[in-house]
């Protein structure tokens, strides 16, 4: 048993490595630190940054990252940590209870306030991928991106599809903290 | 450095001691490594990028960093632990389960752990963990493709690796596409 987790183990590490390796030996030609960036990409970068570790913000650049219209999803954040605990009682993923939520702010964006939310949690890796599914109200509706944010600043966002549905992967979860996670809506640029 | 936790408000500053670049130029050096390695996509850099940071804040809240010595290579290293801790989270996830890692006891008893010279990204103890695992994972290497794939981990350019090593840049490259090569064959005959 032990040996098959190592060969496992080394497997994926193994993988892991060549797919780095390949990707930056793909880019050979290109000078990183000279390279050309996306308009908006550093500050945006620096920006996040700043806040982070609790400096201040610079301005400028600060300036040209895009406006959010956002909304919190309270009380999500107590689900999630009554699913962690049911689910540190099992190992490996399990599926926490859908979460059904009303949400009038979403009707700004163009979708039905009444939400559903999954979660399925490993409770190994300590993540959970988390989907929301929305309605749309009329056949265009802003594209909206989901971002959750934990207590230590670790952000994971996505995309809601042509069905209504959001995915975001690998969410950072925590059985001492669970309640640190604040979930926000925003318009795609 | 003190096992005390650092003062929020001193955080950019302790930032710019111990890594030995301010704040700006090394949100640079990781935001550019992170474009990189999410092949140009600006969203997902961006949150490579947050996470990297995350990982460093967190690492001096708890007083877990050492100063840097090499503030660039360890800035990418960081990156790339970062980008290969996704992989393997992403990968664990489409198997559709949680897998266990090999203890780092174990690793160690195999003789799988080099000592690192200078202070790096290996300094906490899952950094370190995971730099014996990859270690570990690229330990058929012949010692020629090993040294350069090493160097490559470790968050070196081509032109670093060259004046490490004492060879040209291109032998550098060809070097480490030997070295994929070969590592791919591992991992096909690890999949079987």
């Amino acid at each position: 048993m032990r040996e098959s987790i190592d060969h496992n183990d080394r497997e994926h590490d193994l993988g892991a490595v060549v797919s780095l390796l390949e990707i930056l030996a793909d880019l050979d030609s290109v000078d990183e630190e000279s390279a050309s960036l996306p308009d908006g990409g550093l500050a945006e970068a620096r920006a996040s940054a700043a806040r982070l570790f609790g400096g201040s913000e610079p301005t400028a650049e600060a300036d040209t990252a895009p406006t959010v219209a956002s909304m919190m999803f309270e009380q999500i954040e107590g689900w999630l940590a009554e699913s962690t605990l049911q689910v540190a009682t099992s190992r490996g993923a399990a599926a926490a209870q859908t979460l059904d939520r009303h949400e009038p702010g979403l009707v700004a964006y163009g979708y039905e306030p009444d939400v559903e939310i999954d979660a399925d949690i490993d409770a190994d890796a300590a993540t959970a991928t988390i989907t929301v599914v929305v309605q749309p109200v009329h056949a265009i509706a802003a594209t909206l991106v989901l971002t959750i944010t934990s207590a230590a600043g670790a952000v994971r966002r996505g995309t809601v599809n042509a069905y209504g549905i959001v995915v975001v992967d690998d969410v950072p979860i925590s059985e001492a903290s669970p309640n640190d996670l604040r979930f926000e809506w925003s318009m795609a640029t | 450095m003190e096992s005390s936790s650092v003062d929020a408000a001193d955080l950019t500053g302790t930032f710019q001691t111990y890594v030995g670049a301010d704040l700006d130029t090394a949100v640079e050096i990781i935001y550019r490594r992170a474009l990189r390695l999410s092949r140009g996509e600006a969203q997902a850099a961006q949150d490579l990028t947050q996470d990297v940071l995350v990982k460093i804040m967190s690492d001096l809240r708890a007083g877990t960093l050492a100063p840097v010595v090499e503030p660039r290579p360890w800035l990418r290293a960081l990156v790339n632990n970062q980008f290969i801790e996704r992989y393997r989270s992403e990968t664990r996830q489409k198997r559709g389960g949680a897998q266990r890692i090999g203890s780092l006891d174990h690793q160690r008893e195999k003789g799988l752990d080099p000592p690192s010279p200078t202070p790096g990204p290996a300094d906490t103890v899952a950094d370190r963990d995971l730099r014996v695992r990859l270690r570990a994972a690229i330990s058929d290497l012949p010692p020629t493709l090993r040294a350069v794939v090493e160097l490559m981990l470790d968050g070196h350019t081509h032109h670093e690796i060259a004046e490490v090593l004492g060879i040209p840049e291109n032998t550098s490259k060809t070097r480490l596409r030997a070295a994929i090569k070969y590592l791919r064959g591992f991992s096909s005959l690890a999949s079987e």
